[in-house]
């Protein structure tokens, strides 16, 4: 049992917001939208539907995912305050609003942007609910490699929002979030070893130990540049793009080289987070490199 | 970009992807047999499927990667290029 922990009221609409964990979902948007752009032009209204659709399907899924982590949430502290284990709402109550989420989300895109949008959205919340929480996250230390899968959904989203299907160049995109997501996601658990063990979720720090864990944060970082230049090849991008993915690449590698020359001294704590912070505008970039591409 | 170039970029990509992930593949043995503080329930087959599968869709990326570069190529062969590909 942890600590009791005092944590102030907060409004009932915060903790709502709360449920759909709005910064993770900042940067889902971010790979759903500049999708959009690289696929054609869209216009304004579908960019809303599905920024809306969007985040109410991924906010549905991460409302889903804290119902069935209560018991583990209670443990870690970084996630003790939310709603369900700090006891401010009732886990049928988060349920419920999980899935109205995520069934409106579906009717929106579904009703209003194209039937494939909405597919490939509760294909994805499907995924994370079932695959990555309930049978991935607590048996295995690749859970977020398979499980990353869940992420990568949205560039799909927004490909198929505009084409209205799913060709090589959507599924790239799809890839492109997939291999990105073991090197960002181990960065963090590099340093949140103990929160995980005490949670007994199977991390790969702890399961395979930090210098496995370390040297494949380096080759998922190559393979992850590799893969990025592949829209190149296939001329689905150009010279511009190029120039972005291999200087936004070459850092990415610099971050995840300093990772890994410190998987010896112990000394990977401060790489490993700067890492995990620049994958994220990483990410962000490399997904703006593509849409302005498209439309110079 | 010339097809020549792309051609060879893609060799490169394709070196890297696949030297990538013996080397994943490689480390992922090696912690299977690690003594971490914690333990996996998984058991080692399914550990192993959980590694391949993800190599195995890479290995049909790059084919279907290579056809859509080489749409006349593959046409002669009787099959369809990617469609949409901008070259």
């Amino acid at each position: 049992m942890t600590d009791p922990l005092v944590i102030p009221p907060r409004p009932f609409a915060a903790d709502l917001l709360t449920l759909t964990k709005p910064r993770i979902i900042s940067l889902l948007l971010v790979t759903t939208v500049m999708p959009m752009y690289a696929a054609g032009s869209p216009d304004l209204l579908t960019i809303f539907l599905v920024m809306v659709g969007g985040y109410l399907m991924a906010g549905g899924a991460n409302a889903v995912n804290m119902y069935f982590d209560r018991d583990i949430d209670d443990v870690m502290a970084r996630t003790r305050t939310r709603p369900l284990p700090s006891g401010r709402m009732e886990p049928p109550a988060v349920l419920a609003f999980g899935m109205a989420s995520a069934t409106a989300a579906t009717f929106l895109l579904g009703r209003f942007v194209n039937v494939a949008s909405a597919a490939l959205a509760l294909g994805g919340f499907y995924t994370y609910v079932f695959v990555y929480t309930r049978w991935l996250k607590r048996t295995t230390p690749q859970n977020i490699v398979l499980g990353g899968a869940a992420g990568a959904f949205p560039p799909l989203v927004g490909w198929a929002a505009v084409t209205g299907t799913v060709d090589l160049r959507g599924v790239l995109l799809f890839l492109v979030v997939f291999y990105w997501t073991p090197p960002h996601f181990w960065a963090l658990a590099l340093n949140k070893q103990v929160d995980y063990g005490r949670a007994g979720v199977p991390m790969a720090p702890n399961v395979w130990g930090t210098r496995e864990t370390i040297d494949q944060i380096l080759w998922y970082s190559i393979l992850l540049v590799a893969l990025t230049l592949i829209p190149v090849c296939i001329g689905m991008l150009g010279l511009p793009y190029l120039g972005a993915a291999l200087v936004l690449g070459g850092w990415f590698l610099r971050d995840a080289w300093r990772v890994w020359r410190q998987r010896d001294t112990g000394e990977w704590s401060a790489p490993a987070w700067k890492l995990y912070k620049f994958s994220l505008l990483y990410l962000a970039l490399l997904f703006a490199a593509m849409a302005v591409d498209r439309h110079l | 970009m010339a097809t020549k170039l792309a051609d060879i970029l893609f060799v490169i990509i394709a070196v890297a992807i696949a030297m990538s992930q013996w080397f994943i593949l490689r480390s992922t043995a090696r912690g299977m047999r690690h003594e971490g503080t914690q333990r996996a329930t998984a058991g080692p087959a399914l550990e192993w499927t959980y590694a391949i599968v993800p190599a195995v869709a890479l290995v049909f990326l790059l084919l279907f990667s290579w056809r859509a570069m080489h749409p006349a190529a593959v046409n002669v062969q009787g099959v369809a290029p990617a469609a949409g590909s901008r070259s």
